[in-house]
């Protein structure tokens, strides 16, 4: 099955309630009040937030649309337009692409740094995985026993060993053995304790001392059932470390993300990766016109 | 980050010093607000409309209470009835004998199920209660390592022996009766609500073994996908209440009205940082305070409605209204504060607070401020731009104060003086205290 199949298939479960969903709005109704006001209701449901929301109505109130079909057309295209984001690179050639995988707790960092390891295997590449998350009881030990599964080869050390002194080790073998990918979990923080929030920023400078010539990229892992806080995280975790994008995970479920949107409103913040299931292949690029699809579906 | 919501309504509605019954267009604009804010707080669309319904009913008609304004009666009902809905279902967790018993808790993935488990486990100890926790996730890798780990870090045992999660339970409620375990706590994998086969899973689980309590485990910032949650897994398994986790995050928590408001069933606890202890039981009026964005501000209304003295404040509020406010009144303003308590107390009430409170204002500093006033002629009092050198030098040395505070308090006073003269047109704020900007 392919991962669209895979990913449809997660998303057709959510979709049984058809009457939920915002394309059906369009398929029964008339411009008239009712409708703004359902329109209205289906987008904040969809964790857009009222700002976003109230600006899109109003954006879909000024123009006439001869349908609702037409109507439905001009949500999607503006939707879409919030998410032009330009393609990530995922690798830069001859030196080391380090994965800095951060997030608040629960969001699933370990399943993803797997899951990562896994595409780039696809693309031919041999990731190195470590576990910095020292902090979580037992938190190596789940991408150890996950690295295992899937033979991936990990640096890790004891729990309450110094992150930053893990991630040195790793990137320092990396650097030896040549590789081009090493993907490092962290341990789960709210952006709202500030003392772990600099743990991560030494994290960061250690990583550049261990090797001048690596590239960083940051994920920030948001997941699709949050509301609005996550705005909050994303900025506060933008202001720390400046990630260079999103991973949303958790898209299996009934909550699409919505909020993607709000935070484009306020910061461009690409969405590199998505999440969709337990299984190790449930994963892929960020595709806009299938979130979109899934969010007014 | 966000006002709090009585300022907000304050500011939607218009006549200030409206007195008697609660128009209905006060209620209307200060109702749009709060729809605003409870959908910014995450709480479910469907539940703010029926909130906002309910609030509505209540409030038309009702008298505006002396001294108290529109805005802050209208905060009071909506404070009221969130209270109500989201304790109406409280209950006391029975921990009582028939000992042992069992606690399952459920939910999705990565909502701090397993931290929950040892929290929980942690806090029956504190009681006099002898645990046992099982790790009955067989699903997450290393998952019965952490509950382990956790468990020994505060000397609970942990029974984690068996193939599947139903021998696990069995084999540990017998532990518990042979070995004198009054209640055993179950860790279980993290499902999604969608998922029909692991849903059964857990409901066998709980047919099977008939717990005392199935907790549903809800994470604190979860948005409107949490009305979703907890339909289907109260329909699918059946719980009995639930925990809120994360909360010591900056999330509104709005997810906590919707649960409760639709399924009817109560938030036992709530549990908000790192450590074990972290983790309390459940009280209705701090997750409706927190919310609504508005810190504690109606403990400092009812205290302010206790303590000050409403004539005086009736006199000050009509010399306001003529923008005759002096020095002598803000005198008497001083004593009022004083009276509500430390300083540093009050603020924490009030919404922003935390910012507040690096302001230099303290009891220290009112006691100053009050000397200064106090060594003012009645002249002066009345008419502070006579205050030049010779009379700033008198007033330092009267009050044992510095040039610079006393300078410091007449261009403050200055200010405090526009803004009356603000709220004197109607656009104005909490009139027994001053505005904020006063004490930059």
């Amino acid at each position: 099955m392919s991962t669209l199949d895979r990913l449809r298939k997660g998303l057709a479960k959510a979709r049984a309630d058809l009457k939920q969903k915002l394309a059906f709005l369009f398929k029964v109704s008339n411009f008239d009040s009712l409708f703004w006001e359902e329109l209205e209701a289906k987008l904040i449901q969809s964790d857009l937030g009222v700002k976003t929301t109230l600006e899109i109505v109003e954006m879909m109130k000024k123009n006439s649309f001869s349908s609702p079909a037409e109507g439905f057309e001009a949500l999607k295209k503006a939707l879409l337009k919030t998410l032009d984001f330009p393609l990530p690179v995922l690798i830069e050639k001859n030196k080391l692409n380090f994965y800095l995988i951060v997030g608040v707790n629960g969001t699933g960092k370990t399943t993803t740094a797997i899951k990562l390891a896994n595409f780039f295997r696809h693309r031919g590449y041999s990731p190195l995985l470590i576990a910095a998350d020292t902090f979580r009881a037992a938190g190596s030990e789940q991408l150890e026993v996950m690295a295992q599964r899937h033979s991936f080869s990990v640096v890790s050390q004891r729990r309450g060993a110094d992150a930053a002194a893990v991630v040195f080790d790793g990137l320092s073998k990396a650097f030896s053995n040549r590789l081009e990918v090493a993907i490092a979990d962290t341990a789960g923080r709210l952006h709202t304790r500030k003392d772990l929030m600099d743990e991560l920023k030494k994290i960061k400078k250690v990583a550049l001392k261990a090797c001048p010539e690596l590239r960083m990229v940051v994920l920030l892992v948001v997941e699709a059932t949050f509301g609005l806080n996550a705005l909050s995280q994303v900025r506060v975790f933008d202001e720390i470390l400046s990630p260079n994008g999103l991973i949303l995970t958790k898209l299996d479920g009934t909550a699409k993300g919505g909020f993607i949107i709000a935070v484009q409103r306020e910061l461009q913040k690409p969405v590199w990766f998505v999440g969709f299931g337990e299984k190790i292949e449930d994963f892929d690029l960020f595709n806009k016109e299938l979130f979109i699809q899934a969010l007014l579906s | 980050m966000f006002e709090a919501l009585t300022e907000k309504i304050q500011a939607a509605l218009s006549g200030f010093f409206s007195r008697g019954k609660l128009t209905e267009k006060q209620i209307k604009d200060g109702l749009r607000e709060l729809k605003l804010v409870l959908l910014e707080a995450d709480v479910n669309y469907q539940v703010v409309k029926e909130f906002i319904a309910e609030v509505e009913g209540r409030a038309i008609g009702q008298d505006v209470i002396e001294s108290i304004t529109p805005a802050q009666q209208i905060v009071k009902i909506i404070h009221d009835e969130m209270v109500r809905i989201l304790g109406s279902s409280k209950k006391e967790f029975d921990s009582r004998p028939p000992y042992p018993f069992l606690v399952m808790l459920v939910g999705l993935q990565g909502v701090g199920k397993t931290t929950a488990v040892v929290k929980l486990g942690n806090f029956l100890k504190k009681r006099g209660m002898k645990p046992l926790l099982v790790a009955a996730d067989l699903r997450r890798a290393a998952a019965q390592e952490q509950l382990a780990i956790l468990a020994e870090e505060c000397s609970l045992a942990v029974f984690s022996e068996g193939k599947t999660s139903s021998e696990l339970i069995k084999q540990s409620l017998e532990k518990a009766r042979n070995e004198g375990f009054d209640v055993v706590i179950a860790d279980t994998a993290g499902r999604l609500h969608l998922d029909e086969d692991l849903m059964g899973e857990v409901r066998e689980l709980k047919e099977a073994y008939n717990p005392r309590y199935t907790l549903f485990v809800l994470d604190s910032m979860v948005g409107q996908d949490a009305l979703n949650q907890a339909v289907q897994f109260d329909e699918k398994i059946g719980f009995d209440g639930m925990i809120l986790t994360k909360l010591d995050g900056d999330a509104r928590g709005g997810a906590a009205l919707s649960a409760v408001k639709v399924t009817g069933k109560p938030i036992y606890f709530v549990s908000d940082g790192e450590r074990v202890q972290n983790f309390q039981e459940f009280y209705p009026e701090r997750m409706a305070t927190r919310i609504l964005g508005m810190g504690d501000i109606l403990t400092l209304v009812e205290r302010a409605q206790a303590e000050m003295d409403l004539k005086k404040a009736k006199e000050i509020e009509k010399k306001m209204a003529k923008a005759q406010f002096d020095l002598s009144d803000f005198l008497l303003q001083l004593e009022e504060l004083e009276k509500l308590g430390p300083i540093g107390e009050i603020l924490k009430y009030l919404p922003g607070g935390a910012k507040l409170r690096a302001l230099p204002l303290d009891e220290k500093k009112i006691k100053h401020m009050k000397a200064i006033v106090q060594s003012m002629t009645l002249e002066e009092r009345k008419n502070p731009s006579i205050i030049k050198g010779k009379r700033k030098e008198r007033i330092a040395k009267g009050s044992g104060t510095s040039l610079l505070e006393v300078n410091q308090l007449l261009r403050g006073f200055e200010e405090l003086q526009k803004i009356m003269k603000e709220m004197a047109k109607g656009k104005g704020k909490i009139p027994f205290l001053f505005g904020k900007d006063f004490f930059k």
